[in-house]
C-alpha cells in the first residue's frame, strides 16, 4: 500500500534507519541491509562540532577518576555516572533508544551499592556486570524487534 | 522525491520499503524523474548497497524546493 508522507519527512525517515541498517546483518552475517541502502547527507562543520562536545565532556569526567580511586564507595558511583553519560549520548546520537536501559542500570546498581554500603573491588565489577547484562538484554530485544519488522527479502 | 530530498543517495530497496509502492510502480516513477533530469541513478560498487543507487540532481533538488514553497504558500 502506498504511504502518504509529509514534505519534510524524507530526512526523518532516513535518520530512523541510520542506526538500523545492517544491524541484523552484523549479527547474522548477511551482506544486504534489510531496510535498503541509504546515505545521509554529510553533516555540517557546526553539527560535527556540536556532536563532539559530549565526548569531550565524558573525557573530562573520566580524567577525574584517578582522584576517586582512594574513595572506595565513590568509585563505582563515578563509574556508573560515566557509563550513564556515554549511553545517554549514544542513545540520542545513534537513535538507539534501548541504550537507556544500561544507562539506568549503572546508577541503579551504584545506588544499591551506596544504600547497602557495600565495599571492596567487587562493587566495580558489579556495576560493570549490571551494565553488561542490561546492554545485552536490551540489544537482543531490539534485534528481535528489528528482525520481525524487516523480514529477509525473498 | 520526498524520500530522496532528505538523503545524499538511496538504494532501490530503501525507496521500495519507504514508499510502499510495487517494484514496477516505483521503477516507472523513477524512470520518469530520470527522464526530466530530476534524479540520476547508477550502480554502486560499495558493499551492502544492493546495486542501483538513486540521488536527486541539483535541478531536481531545486524543483522540489520550489514545489515545497508553492505548497506552503497555498496552505497559508
Amino acid at each position: 500500500m502506498t504511504q502518504t508522507m509529509g514534505l519534510d519527512e524524507g530526512r526523518r525517515r532516513a535518520v530512523r534507519h541510520d542506526s538500523e541498517d545492517g544491524l541484523g546483518e552484523i549479527v547474522l552475517g548477511s551482506v544486504m541491509p534489510r531496510t535498503g541502502y541509504v546515505a545521509l547527507p554529510d553533516p555540517s562543520k557546526r553539527s560535527r562540532a556540536i556532536r563532539m562536545l559530549p565526548f569531550f565532556a565524558i573525557a573530562i569526567a573520566a580524567s577525574a577518576f584517578p582522584f576517586l580511586q582512594h574513595r572506595a564507595n565513590a568509585f563505582p558511583f563515578g563509574l556508573s555516572l560515566l557509563f550513564t553519560g556515554i549511553f545517554i549520548v549514544g542513545a540520542f546520537q545513534y537513535r538507539m533508544w534501548h541504550l537507556f536501559f544500561p544507562a539506568a542500570a549503572a546508577p541503579g546498581t551504584a545506588g544499591w551499592i551506596w544504600i547497602f554500603r557495600l565495599g571492596g573491588e567487587g562493587t566495580t565489577w558489579l556495576v560493570l556486570a549490571a551494565v553488561g547484562a542490561a546492554l545485552l538484554l536490551s540489544g537482543v530485544v531490539r534485534l528481535v524487534l528489528f528482525l520481525r519488522r524487516y523480514p529477509k527479502p525473498a | 522525491m520526498i524520500l530522496l530530498s532528505g538523503v545524499k543517495e538511496a538504494g532501490f530497496l530503501y525507496l521500495l520499503h519507504e514508499s510502499g509502492l510495487t517494484k514496477g510502480n516505483l521503477a516507472s516513477h523513477l524512470a520518469k524523474l530520470e527522464e526530466v533530469g530530476y534524479i540520476e541513478s547508477g550502480k554502486s560498487a560499495g558493499p551492502g548497497t544492493g546495486g542501483t543507487i538513486i540521488r536527486l540532481t541539483p535541478s531536481g533538488a531545486r524543483a522540489f524546493k520550489e514545489y515545497k514553497n508553492t505548497v506552503r504558500k497555498l496552505l497559508e
